[in-house]
Parts: C-alpha cells; structure tokens; sequence
C-alpha cells in the first residue's frame, strides 16, 4: 500500500497500479499509464460512434476523447455519480479520458503474482489481454487499458 | 597553394587552446535539427545571393554567400558530417578566392555557385537519411571548383586580402560568444579561418574566466583570445574581413610604433557605423580614421565626424537608422521554439479566458460587483487574458519570404531550360501567415509559378514579334487584407485563350455546348473558371494551345482545403493573374454556431451561401428514401441534420426549421437545423486521439462557458443521410 514500498520484492518485479471499479467489481490500471484524475466534466457527444465513446470534454483547452469503461467491457450502463471519476491516460495518439464508478487507491502487484486470463479455469474472456490478481484478499483484474482504449473506439 | 595553407596552420596549432566538445545524447539530437534547419536558411541566402551576384557586383552578396557557406560548413564539421565539411571548404574556398581576388564573378561563376549549393543539399539531405547523392555531378561539381581555383593564383597573389609583408600589426582581442558551442559554431574553427588568412605572429588563450569545474557547462565558451597579426591591410579593411571570418565580439587595435593604439568594438560586420559610412560615400576612409584617432570612447564616432561637418546630423540619423536595421538582423534576437509548446500556450491562454467568464459570473451573481474596484479588475483581466490569446497566436506567424525564396532560383532554371527570358519580382515578402498553412501553400505556389514560366511565358522571338520585351516577368504579390493573405501569381505573358478553354471543355465534356445558344454569351471569368475544373487538366494537347490547365484543379482543391480561394483574370496577349486569398490562420475560423435540438454545432462560415425558412412545397421525397430541396434551380440533397447526426430535434416538421444551404466542395447541400446562434471566430482544435477522422465532424471548439462544440465538415456530412 505504501508508495514507497521496494519496487523489487522476492516475488519479482512489481508494479503500481491505480485500483477502480466498475459494478463493484475491482480493475486495475498501470499507473505509468495515467496523467490525472479527474470529475467527469460537460461532455459533448460525438456522433456516429459506437455507444462506449461517450463523446469529448475540455480538458485544459484540449480536446480529449471520453469512453465509459462500463459500456467498453459490456457492463449496464450506469448514471454518474458523486464518485464517479474520469482517468485521463496517456496515450500515443494523444489522451483519452476512461470513465470509472470510482477510483480507490494506489495498489502495488508483483507481476508474478497475477494469473493469465487465458489460463481455461478461469471465467472471463481474454480479449482485452486482462490478467487476474490478489492483493489483501481481494481480485483485482488489470489489463492494458491503453491499447484496449486505442484499437476499440475508432 | 593548400601547400602554403597547411604549413601556416601548423605553425601555429601548438598555440591554438583545445577546446572541449562533450557529445550528450539528447541535446546533440536537438542540435543537430535545428542545424539542418539553419542549413535551410542558409542556402535560401547562398541562392538569393548566388541570383543577386548575377546582375549586381556589391561585394556584400559575395560576403553573404561566403558567410552562408562557411556557416553550413561550421556546423558539419562540430557535427562530424565530414563530408559536407569537406566539400563546403572547397565551396568555401573558391568563393574566398572570388571576393580576394578582384575577378568579375561571371555567369560561370554564379552556376558553380549554385551547383555547389546543391550538391550541399543534396549532401544534407543524405546525411538526414533522405534521397541520395547523385555523385557523378557531384565529382564534376568539385572538379569545376578546384579548375577555377587553380585558375585563379595570379589574381589571388595581389589581392589584399592575401597575408604579405607587415605593413601594419593590428592586436585582436577575439571573444567567442558564449553560446557559441551551444549554437554548433566552433571558436577552434574560428581561430583557424584567422591564421590561414592571415599572419599571425601571436596567439594566446585566456583562461581568466573559467568557472569552478562543479560549475562549468560543456556548451559554454569560457576562453578568450588575444591575437597579434600583421597584415598589409588598411585598418578598416582589415576589421571588415576579420568579421566576416569569425563570429563572436572583436576588439581591434592597430599597433603602431608612434600613435598610442585606437581600437574599435563591434559585434558584427554590418552594423559598424564607419563601414556603413564609407560604403555610402559619405566620407572618405582618411576622414574616417582621422575621426577615430580623435574619438575618446565616451563620444560617439557619428558626433565626431558631425562636428568635423564631415557629415550633415541628418545623414547621421540615416545610417544610424540602417546601422540599427542590420543589428536587428543579428540571429540573436530570434528563439526557435517547437511548434507543440506554442500550441500548449495557445490553449492554456484560452482557457484563461474561459476561466475568466468561469468566476466572473458566479461572483457577479453573488453580488461581488458591488464591491469597489471589482468590476474594474475582471474588465481587465478580461482584456489582459483576450490580449495573451491573442499575442500567443500570433507566435505562429511566419513571414512568407521563408517559402518565396526559393522561387527566383526556380524560375531561372526553369527559363533557362526553356530557352526562356523571365524574371521574378516579389514584393511583401514580410507577410506574414500561419505555419501550419504555410507549409501547404508551398506546393500549390509552385506549381503556379512553374506554369506561369512554362506555359504563360512566351518565347522572346514571339514576345518580340508581339513588340514586347524579349524578357518576361512574373511578379509574385503577397500583402495582407481584410484579415486574409492575397497572394498574386501574374505574368506579362500570352494571356489565357478564351477560345481554346471553351473548346477544350466541349470536347472532354466538362460542358455541353448545346445547352447555350453560343459560348460567346459566355463571361471571360465564366470560361477562366474551367481551367480549375477536374477534368480539364488531363489534357496535353491544350497545353501548347491555351497555354493553361496543367494540375490546376489540384492546386485549387489545396487552396480551398487550406480555407482559401483562387481566381484568374487573364486579358489575351496582356497577361494572366491568379489571385489567392487565404485565412491568416488555420487555427480560427469564422464559425456559425447551430442548433440541432439541445446540440451545438458550429459550421465554418465561409461554406454557408443562404439560410432560409423552407417552404413545405420545396421539400421533396426521391424514390421514397432522400430527400432534395429545390433552391434557385436545382435540386439540392435536403439533409435532416439531427438525423445525420443521431441526434434529437425539437422540429421534424421542415417548414417549422430552418434551411442552411452550405457548399460541399463544389457541391450543395441543404441543411435543416433547429435555430441559428451567434457568429464567432473559433480557435479550431482537433479531436483528440482516436477521434481525429470522424466522418461528418472535422474538428472541435471550446466555446465560452469552456463546453466543447463540434465544427461541421460539410464535404463528408450527407452520405450516411440517403439510408433514412
């Protein structure tokens, strides 16, 4: 939990995450990924684009495309809230702005520690190449939200 | 010769302090970018010289070609490009041997030139890992220099600029600036141009600045140098050929046996009030030294000779007007930023206004503007923050005469392999534009350009027989107006040949000649406009005839892709003019912001031609799927913009909406919309990411309360509409 915490453990080598929810259910998010958190602002919808992009906002005078993460993985769509958060990433094409219920902590993972999504015990698809986690008992579920967010809205 | 020159630098090397170059990564890079962007410059200036030198023999155009190429050949070397180095020393050389020697630098010598400079960019172009060398030319290119400088010795040895006998020792007190390391100028390099010039009896490097080791900076220039030398040459010669060797600040005094020594402290060649003096005729060179053995440092030279009524105070205030012109040259006074900074300053001075309208209003709600002095400050803080947009915008300008340049070279060749007689005028080159446009127009004002001298310009025995001047001229016009550039293309040549378009037409179909009576009845402007036509251009045979029509509808597709337009006026056998007008900048444009139910949309201004209320009876269904408008009379695709656009309407009804009609790219689309808003000049911004090539949409806006509205591209807008 501490952010000072030794990057390198016997584990191997770990990594920070920004830990978020969507329906109650824990994601996690490599936090070399993200520029900053923010509320969800006045969004302007963009038409003709598939249901997850909900349009773009100004986010200091630059134009930044918003997706809700519900909508992306399938989830019911959900009104925001109080804590419902906006974390911009940074990609290479630019930011995007990833619409969570809301945004808990800063969690660090050793690599080894997270199971494949591929591994057939398990019961969610790997599409989005999400890995599965524990950390103090709960499931956290990671993927590269960056590429996701790339090669899914256009 | 290169005997003599190795023996003279050796001489002295022992002397000569090493200076130290510390390779680091990331700024080498850095460096090395904004290298190839001087080489650019320099070039520009090795040409414009190189075509000056063609038809006027001031020494100053051979200086500059002599600086552009010594600069380029500066930099290769601190960058280990040894090539270019290389071959820019021999460039170098043969154009030192112009300027020293007093020989007439012929139209052989101006072809050398120019070839050299483009075996030089091509060699730059190499070692950016573009294109290739075509090596052939460029061993002939090199033979041609060595020819002429073996030609040459008999001149050289009298020339004085050529070290002989002392006559005179002059002290150099040479200090480097200090950023020029930084600037990939090297002193060592500096310091060696001096002794293979020059005698040089002394040299010593002088430490006494240097920093503590913790505090010393790889890039910086610490040391400075006093030079004893001894020349033939009269001081202010001899002052004037040292600047041009070496950048930096030079203290000069002659050593003489009797007087005590004079010096004089100048940063650069040309803003040294005595040569510009002497250059003018305004005073004789004893005059001149007589002032400066009398001038005590605090008086100024100028108020010296004033006071010998040498020369009147109005004269004075004239040179000293031009002597400040040419300091205002000095590269000093200009800051190379990267266009994305710029860009971040443009939205953050933006949203201060934004910000502004953002606390002013809560606050006046609140009843803060009661408070004494309040109204005052946010009156200002809202003129304060419209003034930062605005200066910041203007950091994207750029003066035109950075793509003009280029042109005049390009017409000489041009006319030369035509057999040809042209010549480029241009004026304003000081107009400034966009970047981001600039960049664009380069292409299509070429093209025009090399029509104009291909195809308007006629042959000098035709242009004789006309009882014209054998020789044509193009004269190339950019000047600023109502907000927008006007650039005019026109040549004296043989005008457009109204007959011969109208034919041309007819046969590739472009028109049907049956559905007028004549084409006479038709308007020259009328059948101007066809050259631009897509079809037209495919044509060879019209070429020779109309003597227009290659690629022009290209051309006109990348005026008005930029914003702008382009027109031709043409009086046969008179000449051809194409005017261009152009948005001073891509980043704002005149938007209409548009209702479609609780949306706002802005449309660009320039593509709206007429709004109207639409009458039930214009409005009619095709096949049972689109729906077209009749408007003057056409038929126009009736597009329901809340439909197009997903979106909700309050009218569904077309009679209850209202009718935008909006040119689509040489097409017409009728639009309905709910309401028409406000019209305001938009800073224009992309969409971000992922979004950047939504159909229908070609950018985006922050409005005033900091919400963000979509600019309509009308080109791409109506075809998902026909499936409704």
């Amino acid at each position: 939990m501490d952010g000072l915490a030794p990057i390198v453990e016997e584990a191997g080598e770990c990594r920070q995450y920004i830990s978020f929810f969507l329906a109650g259910e824990e994601y996690g998010l490599d936090i070399l990924h993200v520029q900053e958190i923010t509320e969800v602002s006045a969004i302007t919808r963009v038409p003709n684009l598939p249901a997850c992009v909900k349009g773009v906002v100004n986010l200091r005078g630059v134009v930044v495309p918003v997706i809700d993460a519900r909508l992306k993985l399938g989830y019911p769509a959900a009104a925001y809230g109080k804590k419902t958060a906006m974390i911009v990433l940074r990609l290479d094409e630019g930011c995007a702005g990833l619409i969570v219920d809301a945004v808990d902590d800063v969690i660090t993972l050793a690599d080894s520690s997270l199971s494949a999504a591929d591994d057939p015990g398990l019961p969610f698809s790997s599409e989005l190449a999400a890995r599965i986690g524990r950390v103090d008992g709960r499931v956290v579920m990671v993927m590269d939200w960056a590429k996701a967010i790339s090669c899914g809205s256009q | 010769m290169t005997a003599r020159r190795e023996c003279v630098s050796s001489r002295h090397k022992n002397n000569l302090p090493v200076v130290l170059h510390v390779e680091v990564g990331v700024s080498q890079d850095k460096l090395l970018r904004i290298y190839y962007e001087e080489c650019e410059e320099n070039m520009a200036l090795l040409e414009k010289g190189a075509l000056g030198l063609e038809n006027s023999s001031d020494p100053e155009l051979l200086n500059t070609v002599f600086r552009a190429v010594h600069s380029i050949k500066g930099g290769a070397a601190h960058f280990g490009l040894a090539e270019v180095a290389s071959f820019s020393h021999s460039l170098e050389e043969m154009l030192d041997m112009m300027r020293g020697g007093k020989a007439q630098v012929s139209g052989d010598g101006v072809n050398l030139i120019l070839d050299g400079g483009d075996c030089l960019r091509q060699m730059l172009a190499v070692s950016r890992g573009e294109g290739a060398v075509d090596t052939s030319a460029l061993a002939e290119t090199l033979r041609r220099i060595k020819a002429y400088i073996a030609a040459e010795p008999a001149e050289v040895k009298t020339g004085p600029a050529r070290p002989s006998e002392a006559l005179g020792r002059f002290r150099v007190v040479y200090r480097p600036n200090p950023l020029c390391i930084h600037r990939g100028e090297s002193p060592l390099e500096a310091l060696r141009n001096i002794s293979d010039r020059f005698k040089v009896e002394r040299i010593e490097a002088r430490c006494d600045n240097l920093p503590m080791l913790a505090r010393m900076s790889h890039d910086i220039c610490y040391i400075w140098w006093e030079i004893t030398i001894s020349s033939d040459m009269e001081y202010d010669c001899f002052q004037r050929t040292l600047a041009g060797l070496v950048g930096g600040s030079l203290e000069i005094s002659a050593l003489t046996d009797d007087k005590q020594p004079h010096s004089v402290f100048f940063d650069q060649p040309p803003s040294l009030l005595g040569s510009i003096l002497l250059k003018e005729g305004m005073v004789s060179e004893d005059q001149l030294s007589q002032a400066i053995s009398r001038q005590n440092p605090p008086v100024k030279l100028g108020e010296v000779l004033v006071s010998d009524k040498a020369i009147t105070s109005s004269q004075l205030k004239g040179v000293l007007d031009k002597q400040k012109a040419a300091s205002g040259n000095i590269e000093g006074a200009i800051v190379r930023v990267d266009t994305t900074k710029l860009d971040k300053l443009v939205n953050l001075a933006g949203e201060l206004v934004i910000t502004r309208s953002l606390f002013a209003q809560p606050a006046i709600s609140a009843g803060l503007e009661l408070v004494p002095g309040f109204s005052d400050a946010v009156a200002r803080l809202e003129r304060h923050s419209h003034d930062l947009q605005e200066t910041a915008l203007a950091l994207r300008m750029v003066p035109l005469g950075n793509i003009v340049n280029r042109f005049p070279r390009m017409v000489r060749d041009l006319a030369t392999g035509f057999g040809k007689k042209v010549s480029l005028l241009i004026t304003g080159e000081a107009t400034e534009l966009d970047k981001g446009l600039m960049e664009k127009l380069a292409d299509p004002l070429t093209h025009l350009i090399r029509n104009a001298v291909a195809h308007g310009m006629e042959m000098p025995e035709e242009r004789r027989a006309a009882g014209k001047p054998d020789g044509g001229t193009i004269r190339l016009r950019l000047c600023e107006e109502a907000g927008s550039v006007v650039i005019t293309v026109e040549d004296d040549g043989r005008g457009l040949d109204r007959d011969a378009i109208l034919r041309k037409a007819a046969e590739s179909g472009l028109f049907k000649v049956a559905n007028k009576s004549t084409p006479d009845e038709w308007a020259n402007e009328w059948a101007y406009d066809l050259i631009f036509m897509p079809g037209f251009s495919t044509a060879e045979s019209v070429d020779r005839v109309s003597g227009r029509g290659v690629g022009l509808d290209v051309v006109k597709k990348n005026i008005e892709g930029l914003g702008g337009t382009i027109g031709v006026v043409s009086s046969p056998g008179a000449f051809t003019r194409f005017v261009l007008r152009l948005p001073l900048t891509v980043a704002i444009i005149d938007g209409q912001l548009i209702c479609v139910g609780d949306e706002l949309y802005v449309l660009p201004l320039t593509s709206i031609i007429e709004t109207k209320r639409p009458d039930a009876s214009e409005i009619r269904t095709v096949q049972g799927q689109g729906e077209v408008m009749l408007w003057r009379d056409k038929c126009v695709p009736f597009v329901r913009l809340y439909s197009a656009l997903n979106g909700e309407a309050w009218e569904t009804d077309p009679s209850n909406a209202l009718v935008i009609v909006v040119d689509a790219g040489g097409r017409y689309l009728a639009l309905m919309v709910d309401e028409l808003l406000e019209q305001q000049q938009m800073v224009v911004k992309g969409l971000g990411g992922t979004l950047a090539r939504t159909p229908g949409i070609a950018g985006a806006t922050i409005l005033g309360d900091g919400k963000v509205a979509l600019i309509l591209d009308v080109s791409t807008l109506e075809k998902p509409v026909h499936l409704h």
